[in-house]
């Protein structure tokens, strides 16, 4: 027994010895919630379509990758309201879609790796087409957070929706009246934080969140035929030219010196690749001007489109900024943007006249709204560069007048309780 | 009232039952049958005298007398080497050493010749290994002190000691893969079988180094063997039957191991009274296997801490055990340089604690009823300080799979991207009881009742801030998963009946069959069952040979944890089991045994990290829908007390899964891809003073994870393996001064290991989603001091 009075010391004494172990660390954050869960919290990657429709309703669509096509397909069935479209696009490795031209990029690696063939899924949202407006409506734009889809009335009313981000489905804010006349198109600035109401007058409004600020407004822009704006300056294309203006949320909007341009009707305006160009429909040519912080604007080059088109009206900058995309009334076209010089890319033929191009975000689609005819044509870029229909127009849709846009990071949580 | 009591009410008699009655039995013995035999004309002797002693012939265990057919029967032997006496006036004495095995009869036939105590002594190394008409010996192997302290190196782990046994095959978490399963083990202790271990759990509820005898058995299981069946390890603790004894074991080594041991036991004079008391600490800068087969030390630095208590008594007819055991153990998890100069800690807690109450009561002479209560609590916890570094997915366009599956795109430094918190805590109470009527030699039933009364409680917290995209999302939320958080408090029920005949055919020829019952309910959302026919056949052509056939219906209840992809569905594995083996004591002390086994897996229950391609020790479980285990085995063991000893456990085995599961959209080509083959050996020599020298090798060889041929194909070697057969070969040395046990006064022994030798580091796993990225840990050495008194 003597030894054995040995033994509770022993193992005190082992048991105290020394040694921090491998770890004694302080949770980084608070305790543990009771109760039988799980919880989940995700980032969710959403994308939404929406598109203004010539029958006055507006369409929404969630773009899906195919794999997700399987995992919804039970929606896919019945209701001709809830087709899904499948959009073929070229997918350009690296997220290069700004080497999608570029032939050196081609001669480089293996081409499996640049280019892939993938499907964009739209889902059509529950109870699309929606009637949002019985004033007729004449454009529709998505803020750049995509949280807020904008349609205008042509008696210059502004709705403004949000957007909600898992679902996309849309919840109205009360109506601006803008008191512009003779209003036809509405723009978001590149930056995504502004949006432009073009008419009689020039009406920019600065986003912010859920709400719009008082509006900018100018005067006299009756021979506008677009307008683009880049943080708190802009260009007007005009039937003498171009002019650049600067403006500041709630306040006013200055003008530049206006720059001459060749013809006397002008298409469209955008910024790229950090210049803006001027499509010149008359002069079948595209413009490209340098601007100051100012707004000042200086006339770099102009180039030459008539080899592919005749008379276009309608041009945009592709997502990545390295091309341009211009329209007349049965073709449509890619320049490449090189310095100062614009070279064609390719083109091809639309059986209906376009009315109103886009370019889906992150992706090498464009769509093609069309004046008469039903729905949209999608086209893309294929491994030779080369445009070609990705998806013809759907005879059984409205025809759209114009598209916009959203994508969404939504965090969400969901915990079930067992 | 829990669901699994109002299901089964017959658990309520039981329950009742066990509460009325202050301690519960087991299965821990073996019976001995000797028959005594006149050398001069082969006549059966009565009236001879049997004693029975431990084998160093210093204590008497038994005595009984032989009847007129010349036998006599001693049931309730503990397992291991027992020296037996046999003497008449008239006839003559005799004697040998008997290895006891639990469960069955044991034979031993002497034959008295006129003689003295020198020849009897003489004989005492000479004895019978094959228990021959066992048939559910097949696949149990022995490993005693003796091999576990001399033969191998690595004794300090029960990894290291079933790494000698055919058929099971070692990770690198310390977790056993046997036959093709995963983690499935069960610790028996003097026949107890304990509750379920914690799947995340790196320890045991048992230290080995209080573990005097093991027989590790891998199939042939009677009916009454139900649980976690890849292996039943059933151990026995020193004590019983010998002096009081303490003896004391310092080590130091290399890398910051330090080792102390106090082990304390004996018996009183009449043997009714024993205890063994064991405390152990250690600590390593080397715990786990590391991330980087350069840099090993880097948060790897660990403290294991175990105690184990024992009382028995026995009496007239009863005998009672009482154990108490605790270990807990603190160590990091390893980094790789990069995360570790970034500043990222995890780190691991866990404890295990067991109380063991058991009471073995003899009815009558052939009757005895068994009774064990087992309250059994595992703990284990995950924590971090907060740091994380970002993780990098192969692009998609470089190689599609990898970045399917979430690899990262620099595989030789992950990123640690998550901030785990994890707090598991297992409770279990598990009442059994089992009845044995003996019927003659080698024929007896069995029959028995077991419950498992299971308390989960798990909670998780892990986020993503680096961007590793490998959180569960078991809610199906479209999107990448940035945190998950789950607390689940589960009483589940496991339980079993069972019926189990052992009937002679012929002398030679032995059958057991029998029937068992079990059932399972996780407490959420899975409930089921199954009756599991056994047959066992045992054919003895002379008693050092067994020719064995078996076929076990198994049924396996899954860990009470959270599963891989987030939920709680893990089905109870089912398992079709057959087995041949041939075993034959060839020579003086030498024993080999060759076995072929196949198993048909129906939800096989694999393990694997909760967050796959991470190194954070949270493992969870999963179902293949059909699996299968192809295996041969073959084994060589000696047994001499001094001299030359050796062994060797070579298994070829291919475990692939062949239908995904509920939730394992996918499944790998093997599911225990680097352990095609695996095969360790040694040889000693010991010496009359005590000395020993020892050397054991481990040659592993497989295919490495399926991610490294496609990092192969986009050009990318991660420290310098290629997708072909990878294999390790690791030597250990072990010298050992250990004086005889039996001299008078105090001793003084000393060691050395050496772990290791040739600093191989070779990949054990890389990347995969069982155990991360893991090498295996370089060389070591260990010096000891011991001393006994």
């Amino acid at each position: 027994m003597k030894r054995l009075t040995l033994i509770p010391f022993l193992m005190v004494l082992l048991a105290g010895c020394g040694g921090s172990g491998g770890s004694s660390l302080v949770p980084n954050s608070g305790g543990f919630q009771r109760g039988n869960f799980i919880t989940s919290t995700v980032d969710v990657e959403q994308q939404f379509l929406y598109t203004l429709n010539r029958d006055n309703t507006v369409s929404a669509s969630v773009v899906s990758d195919e794999e997700e096509e399987h995992a919804h397909g039970e929606h896919a069935h019945g209701d001709h309201a809830h087709r899904e479209y499948v959009l073929r696009e070229q997918a350009h490795g690296d997220d290069d879609h700004d080497h999608a031209h570029d032939d050196e990029e081609h001669d480089h690696g293996d081409e499996d790796h640049e280019h892939s063939e993938s499907e964009l899924l739209l889902r059509p949202l529950d109870g699309s087409p929606y009637t949002l407006s019985s004033t007729p409506l004449v454009d529709l734009a998505v803020s750049g957070d995509g949280t807020s889809l904008f349609l205008l009335e042509s008696d210059g009313g502004l709705l403004q929706f949000a957007i909600d981000g898992l679902s996309g489905l849309l919840t109205p804010a009360p109506r601006i009246e803008t008191n512009i006349t003779g209003a036809r198109l509405l723009k978001v600035s590149e930056d995504g934080r502004a949006v432009a109401v073009l008419g009689d007058q020039l009406a920019i409004f600065a986003i912010n969140d859920d709400s719009l600020s008082e509006p900018a407004v100018l005067e006299q822009t009756e021979n506008w035929s677009d307008v683009a704006v880049s943080g708190t300056i802009g260009v007007g294309a005009t039937a003498d030219g171009a002019v650049g203006f600067s403006w500041s949320p709630d306040t006013f909007v200055s003008l530049s010196p206006a720059v001459s341009l060749p013809g006397t009707t002008r298409g469209q305006v955008a910024y790229a690749a950090e210049r803006a160009y001027v499509l010149n429909s008359e002069d079948n040519s595209i413009s490209s001007l340098d601007q100051e912080r100012n707004s000042t604007l200086t006339l770099a080059a102009t180039s030459s489109v008539d080899a592919a088109l005749d008379d276009p009206d309608l041009l945009v900058a592709t997502d990545n900024q390295n091309q341009l995309v211009a329209a007349d009334d049965d073709t449509v076209a890619t320049f490449d943007i090189d310095a100062d010089i614009l070279t064609i890319g390719s083109s091809t033929e639309v059986e209906q006249a376009p009315t109103r191009l886009f370019t889906i975000v992150d992706t090498a689609l464009i769509l093609v709204g069309h004046s008469v005819g039903s729905g949209y044509t999608a086209l893309t870029v294929d491994e030779d560069g080369e445009l070609e229909i990705a998806a013809e127009a759907d005879p059984d849709e409205p025809g759209v007048v114009s598209f916009g846009y959203a994508s969404r990071n939504e965090r969400v949580t969901r915990t079930v309780e067992i | 009232m829990s669901r699994s009591l109002q299901k089964f009410p017959w658990l309520l008699l039981i329950a009742a039952l066990f509460l009325c009655l202050p301690l519960q039995a087991a299965d821990d013995r073996g019976d001995l049958l000797v028959t005594v035999i006149r050398e001069a004309d082969e006549t059966p002797v009565a009236g001879a005298r049997v004693i029975l002693y431990n084998r160093s012939k210093s204590r008497k265990l038994g005595e009984a007398v032989t009847d007129a057919t010349g036998t006599a029967r001693l049931n309730g032997l503990p397992i291991g080497d027992v020296f037996v006496e046999v003497s008449d006036e008239a006839a003559g004495r005799d004697g040998a050493v008997v290895t006891i095995t639990s469960g069955a009869d044991n034979s031993f036939e002497a034959y008295l010749a006129p003689g003295d105590e020198a020849e009897i002594v003489r004989i005492t190394d000479d004895r019978l290994l094959v228990n021959s008409t066992d048939p559910t010996e097949g696949a149990t192997t022995r490993r005693d002190s003796e091999f576990i302290d001399r033969q191998i190196a690595n004794n300090g782990s029960l990894q290291g000691v079933l790494t000698t046994i055919p058929g099971a095959q070692t990770n690198s978490l310390g977790q056993i893969h046997v036959r093709g399963e995963h983690k499935s083990l069960s610790l028996s202790l003097d026949g107890v079988d304990l509750p379920i271990a914690a799947e995340s759990s790196i320890t045991q509820p048992l230290d080995p180094t209080f573990i005097e005898t093991a027989d590790v058995a891998t199939g042939m299981y009677d009916a009454s063997q139900g649980g976690q069946l890849g292996a039943v390890v059933n151990a026995r603790t020193p004590g019983e039957g010998e002096d009081p004894f303490v003896e004391l074991i310092g080590k130091v080594g290399n890398f910051g191991q330090t080792e102390l041991v106090l082990k304390a036991g004996g018996s009183n004079e009449n043997n009714t009274l024993s205890y063994f008391v064991g405390a152990r600490r250690s600590t390593s800068d080397l715990y786990l296997e590391a991330p980087n087969p350069n840099r090993q030390d880097l948060n790897n630095s660990g403290e294991l801490l175990s105690f184990l208590v024992r009382f028995n008594g026995n009496d007239e007819r009863n005998r009672y055990g009482l154990t108490l055991s605790h270990q807990n153990a603190d160590y990091g998890i390893p980094q790789t340089p990069q995360n570790f100069a970034a500043g990222v800690s995890q780190g691991q807690l866990e404890s295990n604690s067991l109380a063991l109450l058991s009471w073995n009561h003899e009815l009558t002479d052939d009757d005895d009823l068994l009774l064990g209560l087992a309250l059994q609590r595992n703990s284990q916890q995950v924590n971090n300080n907060g740091v994380f570094t970002p993780f990098f997915t192969v692009p998609e366009s470089l190689e599609e799979e990898l970045a399917e599956e979430g690899f990262p795109l620099d595989p030789e430094n992950p990123g640690s991207p998550y901030l785990p918190l994890s707090d598991l805590t297992i409770t279990q109470i598990k009442p059994s009881l089992d009845w044995t009527h003996r019927m003659g030699e080698n024929q007896r039933i069995k029959a028995g009742l077991t419950a498992n009364f299971i308390s989960s409680d798990q909670e998780l917290f892990i986020t993503d801030p680096g961007g590793g995209g490998g959180l569960p999302n078991p809610l199906g939320l479209a999107g990448s998963p940035v945190s998950f958080a789950s607390n689940l408090e589960r009483k589940a029920f496991t339980g079993g009946a069972y019926l189990s005949h052992t009937l002679p055919l012929t002398e030679s020829l032995i059958l057991n069959y029998g029937l068992r019952a079990d059932t399972f309910d996780n407490g959420l959302n899975v409930s089921t069952s199954q009756l599991s026919p056994r047959i066992n056949l045992a054919y003895a052509p002379t008693e050092e040979q067994s020719l064995r056939l078996s076929y076990n219906r198994l049924f396996q209840p899954p860990p009470i944890e959270i599963d891989t992809s987030g939920g709680t569905e893990v089905l109870p594995q089912r398992t079709h089991a057959w087995e041949l083996s041939y075993e034959n004591q060839f020579a003086k002390n030498l024993v080999g045994k060759v076995a072929f086994v196949y198993k048909d897996f129906q939800d096989q229950i694999d393990v694997g990290l909760l967050i796959p391609n991470s190194n954070i020790g949270v493992f969870a479980p999963i179902n293949f829908a059909r699996a299968e285990y192809k295996g041969v085995e073959l084994s060589l063991s000696s047994f001499n007390k001094t001299g030359w000893n050796g062994f060797l456990a070579a298994t070829i085995g291919e475990a692939k899964p062949t239908e995904p599961g509920l939730f394992a959209t996918h499944f790998p080509e093997f599911n225990d891809h680097d352990q095609r083959v695996q095969t360790t050996a040694g040889v000693s020599y010991t010496w009359e003073n005590g000395f020993s020298a020892a050397t054991d090798v481990l040659y592993g060889s497989g295919f490495p994870q399926e991610a490294l041929p496609l990092y192969n194909s986009i050009g990318l070697t991660p420290f310098g393996l290629s997708g072909g057969r990878q294999s390790r070969f690791i030597t250990n040395l072990n010298l050992q001064y250990s004086p005889n046990d039996d001299k008078d006064g105090p001793s003084l022994g000393a060691g050395l290991q050496v772990f290791n030798v040739f600093d191989d580091r070779s990949v054990l796993n890389l990347l995969s989603e069982f155990s991360g990225n893991r090498f295996v840990t370089g060389r070591r050495f260990l010096l000891n001091l011991n001393t006994r008194f």
